[in-house]
């Protein structure tokens, strides 16, 4: 059976994976929903929080139901191309993205939120067009606010159990995430295991959640 | 407005309370606490009910699971009164604690393992080689009996460890099961029993001396004192002739 | 021989405001042809909202010509986006980008246009001209109000706009502050030649500033002329 390493490094693959994805999409949508106003704006922004707040189970049961071999999308996937995401890496990093993505938007959200809309107007009368100000003063502007939300969406996605379990599955050398492992290691008594995955999951949270109020503290002293 | 939202939450307040009170209310009954293996579900069932018919006064709560977990719950002080374990080592490792004293547990039923395919490319043990079977479920070897048994099954073939990294690994048979049901794998392998229950034909049939001897057994658990006489009774009436003929029933093997 | 020279603005325009039944529209019609056009009157008659149509940060409809250019023409489909405007913008509070040092908070607009190596020490130009100079490498929270707004101006005028807007710049300076900026002010104005629109609802501030004045009274009124006949009886 695999050793401890590979599920410690696959945790970190699978939650960095998920970071990759969810910064640019949650930077988009974040964006949206603090400076524009649209129909159907208060729908969209339930649709954001609902993954946060339904529980993990019923989070994997519709990855199933969509993606699974025989889902919704999965079903037609399998049918024309042979690829399967279920049960595979790509299934934890999926997981680990529903879970994380709402959360980081709405960080996004609130820092976004947090920036003056006067720099961006003044930024625009200065030459640049909304990208260039997007990126040259909004994100630069609400820095602090957003990395302090991609470490703490970083920490979930490693966290993340239930939706990853019924999703990505059991596979030793695959998808057997620390938090997987520390499960099936429990459930088969072997403590020495469990305990070691345990105090190094645990350190790895406590590193997070310094870095995160760290990170916090110091915007609150630039917003003064 | 601000009151009426108080004056509703004080009235759901009530009616949660009254629903937390109720369920912990059946003082009057004996409740026995009894932790299953997870293939044994509809035979347990069956069973209680009739146990429970021909003994009110006595209410049994089950607990489905695979047996690893279900002895971790035990080992750790879940108060449960009878054990039944789909393999001898989890009933071994309970008696070394101290929590099953050896009178108390006996062969309850037998089983053999099968393997299930998905489709026609799989017909045979071998056949889970081929590249046209990318994922193979079965019990986590660690924790489930079914799991432990599917390994010793393949290695005595010379197909373990080589097939390992095609696996999936459920938390219970059952769980396996549905893996397959759903579609989600190519081959599956679980209890005759399991097979039988859902109507599908297995591939393979362990059989021979390959095969590895899939051992039931019911275990009364002392926890604190003895055990208690109603456990006692649920104890000693799952060796009766009518919980036999149930298992053959299920297509079990008698114990 | 009389080749008419365009006008620096030419506004006509109407901006909605909110939305549904609260529906309304703020009416702004009036024309700049050189030195500092004053904007005056009560809050919330539509002063900045004006400005920042001009500036084109908020929607609008009607027609808008800078320097001859036709920044906006509703009819025509015409809609110039902001960054092209060439517009400069002065907000009330400087809006300094808090993560810029001083010399890149003006140098922004220069970099904007892709004119990388001379922004330095043209950004430094800027801030000698409003005798900030030696501020060029702090960072904007170490400066004060009117230190700010100098920056502001400096950085509004460094990429040199057709046009320059001013929203109630000094309001939240104390009164020597005040004063002293409105002296800088047109002091550049008169150096550089940069037509300006300079919004206020000071009365004093008014006549001091404004070469020509527009009234906005209640009920969307609006009247021009000179400012000491339109500000007159503010005075008391």
């Amino acid at each position: 059976m695999s050793d401890f390493g590979f599920p410690l490094l696959l945790s970190l693959r699978v939650a960095l994976s998920a970071l990759l994805v969810i910064v640019p999409i949650g930077l988009a949508l974040g964006y949206l929903q603090a400076r524009r106003d649209y129909p159907g704006r208060a729908l969209v922004d339930v649709l954001i929080v609902l993954p946060i707040v339904l529980p993990p189970s019923v989070t994997g049961y519709y990855l199933i139901l969509f993606l699974g071999r025989k889902g919704i999308l999965g079903g037609p996937l399998y049918e024309l191309s042979g690829i399967s995401i279920i049960f595979t890496f790509w299934a934890a990093v999926i997981a680990a993205v529903v879970v994380s993505l709402p959360l980081f938007i709405k960080f996004a959200q609130a820092a976004f939120l947090g920036v003056d809309p006067d720099l961006e107007a003044v930024a625009r009368t200065l030459g640049a067009g909304p990208t260039a100000t997007f990126f040259r003063v909004t994100v630069p502007v609400a820095w602090r606010g957003l990395v302090a939300g991609a470490v703490l969406c970083f920490a979930r996605a490693l966290g993340e159990f239930g939706a990853t379990l019924m999703f990505a599955g059991n596979i030793p050398g695959k998808t057997n995430t620390m938090t997987i492992e520390i499960w099936s290691a429990y459930q088969a008594g072997d403590d020495a295991r469990a305990v070691a995955l345990v105090i190094t999951l645990t350190a790895a949270s406590v590193a997070v959640v310094l870095a995160f109020s760290r990170l916090e503290r110091l915007q609150r002293k630039d917003r003064r | 407005m601000v009151r009426g939202i108080g004056r509703w939450s004080c009235l759901l307040g009530s009616i949660l309370f009254g629903f937390a009170c109720g369920a912990g209310a059946e003082s009057d009954e004996e409740e026995i606490l009894v932790s299953a293996a997870a293939s044994l579900r509809e035979v347990i069932s069956k069973s209680s009910e009739l146990f429970q018919k021909a003994h009110p006064g006595v209410r049994l709560q089950l607990n489905f699971a695979s047996s690893g977990a279900l002895r971790q719950q035990i080992e750790v002080g879940s108060p449960v009164d009878v054990f039944v374990s789909a393999a001898t080592e989890h009933v071994d490792r309970l008696s070394d604690l101290g929590l099953v004293s050896a009178d108390d547990r006996r062969v309850f039923a037998r089983n053999r393992l099968v393997l299930l395919g998905a489709t026609d490319e799989v017909r045979s043990l071998r056949d889970l080689q081929s590249p046209a079977v990318t994922r193979v479920a079965m019990g986590d070897p660690r924790s489930v009996p079914a799991g432990t048994y599917a390994r010793q099954w393949l290695a005595a073939e010379g197909l373990w460890p080589a097939i390992e990294e095609k696996t999936v690994l459920g938390g219970d048979v059952r769980q396996v099961l549905s893996y397959l049901e759903r579609g989600e794998v190519d081959a599956a392998i679980v209890y005759a029993t399991d097979a039988k229950l859902v109507r599908l034909e297995p591939v393979v049939i362990a059989s021979g001396p390959q095969a590895p001897e899939v051992i039931y057994e019911a275990a009364l658990i002392r926890g604190d004192g003895e055990a208690r006489p109603a456990a006692r009774q649920f104890f000693d009436y799952l060796t009766s002739e009518s919980v036999v003929r149930q298992l053959e029933a299920a297509g079990f093997l008698a114990p | 021989m009389s080749v008419e020279k365009p006008t620096a603005l030419d506004v006509d325009i109407t901006i909605p405001l909110g939305s549904g039944r609260d529906r309304v529209s703020v009416r702004a019609r009036f024309t700049l042809s050189k030195g500092i056009l004053v904007i005056f009157g009560a809050s919330a008659t539509g002063k900045s909202l004006t400005v920042r149509a001009v500036a084109g940060l908020v929607p609008a409809m009607g027609r808008i010509r800078v320097g001859g250019e036709i920044l906006l023409d509703a009819e025509a489909q015409v809609n110039v986006a902001p960054e092209r405007r060439r517009v400069g913008y002065v907000p009330q509070h400087a809006a300094l980008f808090p993560h810029l040092s001083v010399r890149d908070n003006v140098a922004f607009g220069l970099r904007a246009r892709g004119n990388r190596e001379s922004s330095g020490p043209l950004a430094e130009e800027w801030l000698e001209r409003l005798g900030v100079a030696h501020l060029a490498g702090r960072l904007p929270r170490r400066l004060s109000g009117g230190e700010s707004q100098r920056v502001s101006l400096a950085r509004a005028l460094a990429p040199e706009p057709r046009l320059l807007l001013l929203d109630e710049p000094f309001a939240s300076l104390d009164l020597t502050t005040r004063r002293e900026m409105r002296r800088v002010v047109r002091e550049v104005q008169k150096q550089s030649g940069i037509p300006m629109v300079f919004v206020t609802h000071s009365p004093r501030e008014a006549i001091e500033m404004g070469d020509h004045l527009v009234r906005y009274g209640p009920g969307g009124s609006q009247e021009e002329g000179r400012p000491e006949d339109l500000v007159e009886k503010d005075l008391e």
